[in-house]
């Protein structure tokens, strides 16, 4: 099947009729973003629908087609694809009417779905599903992709049995594979019914039989447990195979989270022991002294002044006073006058009260001068008794507060020391926190490090998050404990298999011994080959699903390496899951398996199986069937994307490729084709874009304009 | 080679087939050759991919296994 021709009318942004002309080789259909690209791989979406679903649609009309209607005017909606297929020239063509009515609401109508055949001679007009004949269901979905991610064709858990059954050498196993069962199962009755009429060893022919039962109860039951176990086995190891792959990326995360927690920690213990409580030192630590000492010097001389000054006014005083003294002395009687305790007290006061003077012998009358100047003389002695007030100068400064102010000054020239001290500490102090913030600062810097190693790491594992690639990392041991465990039973089973087969086979040989020389002989050696031709089928059946997925590989690899001539390629394996789906991977030289290709590889290696199956389908059917890929290479760098290219314009097969490759931004920012990388690709190419000007807010503006390049 | 054939060649390419009834596979390449074998695994192996059809109906199978069942007892040498 050759596609000559496509025509999408009215579809989408392609308003009215636009036709591409393809070659059989390579065909690029190249636009940049809201070109029309997707529209064209779902316009053929839509054609090549033959289920009778979704035959039309008012969301598939052109809108700018829609709005320039007049009433009750309308036009059609139209996919066609002409296409040459063993010999015949066939156009296929899907369509509906759409009106517009009074009120501007759209109407649709009259869907038609015809294919056309014409051997030049005859134009036979058929229904559209025929179509189904010449490119089937089955091929059809591996003829069409979407992006990259819908590359993987066994992301379908059915997709290897649907390739066994489409494309193995052998068809129909199934049914020759249910026949068998069932024919074996008759020629064992019929064998047991012969057996019944001899009598003489019916009980060990009855005892044969219950082993039989026996046997193949448990072998069916050791299947089943089998699968159970596969499925275990798979399940862990794919759950392994998950964590192999983030598995480096979990330990990298542990041992960084193990760093930060660290720095974390020796960050809080260098900040712990700053201590910048300046504040409280103030004065707690007397801080505040240490700008005073110019005051303490300042302090301390004016009270030194005012010491001195005490000293000379005191001086002064006393000299006043010492003065004064002196001329009191000088003005007393110029005889030395007897001392105050002469005569004593008693003799005084005995002359006093006799009023007689006992020293010269004259009377001294009460009050008389003489008795007056005895009682003067009494009192004097009594007064020379006491403390000679009168004596005492009187201090100058009553109150010591210029002493006081020296003891301060003297404490404070103490305290200078100590505040020298004071000054010492602090800048012990803030040089230590300096250290400390510097050390913090470092830290920090190590922190920083450490955290976009982090998120490099997260950014790295495929959408995993922190949790999961630590628990996964967690659930290792316990996962391969788990998959050991099921593997072991997967031993044990398999060789209880074995001896229950065996068992089955002895009793089955040992029934069929019996029978010789008995009527039931030939029943039971018709039995023994159905059954062992059952076997072969069984086997047959394996070995030719084995022969294709062999086949579908190495053609793949092939492909593969034109695809990746000068990259990194490994080699691909078609694999059976334990539940019967497959799996296409990339495998190493070591036969390790290559979990995370780059994207670039990861198309290519898809597409190279899509081409294996496609060259398969080919060879099947006697026929070539196109691919039609949207954006395949949207991951491609420029070099690998026009290496592919050349590589799939080489290939013997028909190929359109709806993509945005091979445009550029021209140096007035405007996108235009990359002239150069066009020419050195051979094949037909088609340049699709917006008509210009269009509103970027009107729908209705936007037109697929589409001119062929070469 | 038709699909029957190369069925036949995967069925009889069957290594304990062959040594229980010890035949040549390689002697049998096409449909008709094998029908019409001496030995009968070989003919009744070809009868079977030939008559069943691919069908998977119950009706056919019984009438399959009827046909297999006669040949098989008839062609055996016990």
């Amino acid at each position: 099947m050759i596609i000559k021709k496509i025509e999408i009318e009215n579809f989408r942004s392609y308003y009215k009729s636009n036709v591409f002309e393809f070659v059989n080789g390579l065909n690029l259909i190249i636009g940049s973003n809201g070109d029309g690209k997707t529209t064209f791989y779902e316009a053929l979406e839509w054609l090549f629908r033959t289920d009778g679903t979704n035959k039309m649609d008012s969301k598939f009309i052109s809108k700018k087609r829609c709005e320039e209607l007049s009433v009750d005017e309308a036009d059609d909606v139209r996919v066609a694809m002409t296409y040459e297929h063993k010999g015949y020239v066939k156009t296929l063509e899907k369509s509906f009417h759409f009106t517009k009515s009074f009120d501007g609401e759209i109407t649709i109508s009259c869907p038609d779905f015809v294919l056309v055949e014409s051997n030049g001679i005859d134009r036979m007009r058929r229904d559209g599903i025929r179509f189904d004949y010449d490119l089937p269901s089955e091929i059809c979905k591996y003829t069409m992709f979407k992006g990259e991610s819908d590359l993987d064709v066994f992301q379908n858990s059915t997709a290897l049995k649907m390739l066994v059954e489409t494309f193995s050498d052998v068809k129909d196993f199934e049914a020759y594979f249910s026949f068998m069962e069932y024919a074996t199962k008759k020629a064992e009755q019929a064998r047991d019914n012969a057996q019944k009429l001899d009598r003489k060893n019916s009980d060990k022919i009855a005892q044969l039989k219950r082993t039989i039962a026996d046997e193949s109860s448990l072998l069916s039951d050791i299947d089943k447990e089998m699968v159970n176990c596969e499925n275990e086995v798979s399940n862990f190891g794919q759950l392994l195979k998950n964590i192999e792959q983030s598995k480096e990326a979990s330990s990298m995360l542990i041992t960084v989270n193990r760093r930060i927690e660290n720095l974390k920690n020796m960050r809080n213990d260098k900040k712990n022991q700053i201590n910048e409580d300046y504040t409280i030192n103030l004065l707690d630590k007397m801080w505040i002294l240490l700008g005073f000492s110019d005051i303490a010097e300042e302090y301390s001389h004016k009270v030194n002044d005012f010491e001195l000054k005490r000293r000379k006014l005191e001086k002064q005083y006393m000299m006043t006073v010492g003065a004064e003294k002196m001329l009191k002395k000088a003005q007393q009687p110029g005889f030395v006058p007897l001392p105050v305790h002469i005569p004593g007290p008693k003799i005084m006061e005995e002359m006093l009260d006799e009023e007689v003077c006992k020293i010269c012998g004259r009377p001294a009358k009460k009050h008389s001068d003489a008795w007056n100047f005895m009682l003067q003389r009494l009192e004097e002695f009594k007064n020379s008794l006491k403390v000679n007030e009168e004596e005492d100068v009187e201090p100058y400064y009553k109150n010591n507060y210029i002493v006081e102010l020296q003891k301060r000054d003297t404490i404070l020239n103490d305290n200078l020391a100590d505040i020298t001290k004071i000054r010492h500490n602090i800048q012990k102090s803030i040089a230590e926190n300096n250290r400390l913030r510097d050390e913090i600062t470092k830290i920090d810097e190590n922190l920083n490090v450490e955290i976009e190693q982090k998120k490099r790491i997260l950014a790295q594992t495929d959408g995993l998050t922190e949790e999961q690639l630590l628990s996964n990392f967690d659930n290792i041991s316990k996962w391969m404990e788990d998959k050991n465990r099921f593997e072991q039973r997967l031993e044990r089973l398999k060789r209880e298999r074995s001896k229950h087969r065996s068992n089955l086979e002895d009793a089955q040989k040992e029934l069929d011994k019996l029978a010789e020389g008995t009527s039931a002989a030939t029943y039971a050696q018709v039995s023994s080959m159905i059954r062992q031709i059952s076997a072969a089928f069984k086997s047959a059946k394996e070995t030719n699903k084995k022969r294709l997925l062999h086949a579908i590989e190495d053609e793949a690899n092939l492909f593969l390496a034109k695809l990746n001539s000068n990259d990194f390629k490994g080699t691909i394996r078609i694999l059976e899951k334990p539940n019967g789906q497959g799996e296409a991977v990339l495998m190493n030289d070591d036969n390790s398996r290559i979990f995370n290709p780059n994207t670039a590889l990861r198309t290519t290696y898809l597409m190279s199986v899509l081409f294996a199956i496609g060259k398969l389908a080919t060879q099947r059917s006697e026929t070539e069937y196109p691919l039609i890929f949207d954006a395949p290479t949207s991951s491609f760098t420029d070099a690998k994307e026009t290496e592919f290219f050349n590589v799939i314009s080489n290939l013997d097969k028909q190929v359109v490729i709806v993509t945005k490759s091979f445009l550029k931004e021209s140096e007035s920012g405007d996108i235009v084709l990359d002239t150069n990388k066009i020419n050195e690709i051979s094949g037909r190419v088609y340049r699709i874009e917006k008509k210009k000007p269009f509103d970027d807010k009107k729908l209705g503006t936007i037109q697929t304009m589409i001119t062929k390049i070469k | 080679m038709t699909n029957k054939e190369r069925m036949l060649h995967m069925v009889l390419d069957d290594s304990k087939l062959q040594e229980l009834y010890d035949y040549d596979e390689s002697e049998y390449e096409d449909l008709y050759t094998a029908l019409n074998s001496d030995i009968t695994v070989v003919a009744a192996v070809a009868r079977i991919i030939k008559e069943l059809d691919g069908a998977t109906d119950e009706s056919t199978q019984k009438k399959v296994y009827l046909t297999v069942f006669n040949y098989i007892n008839e062609n055996l040498i016990i």
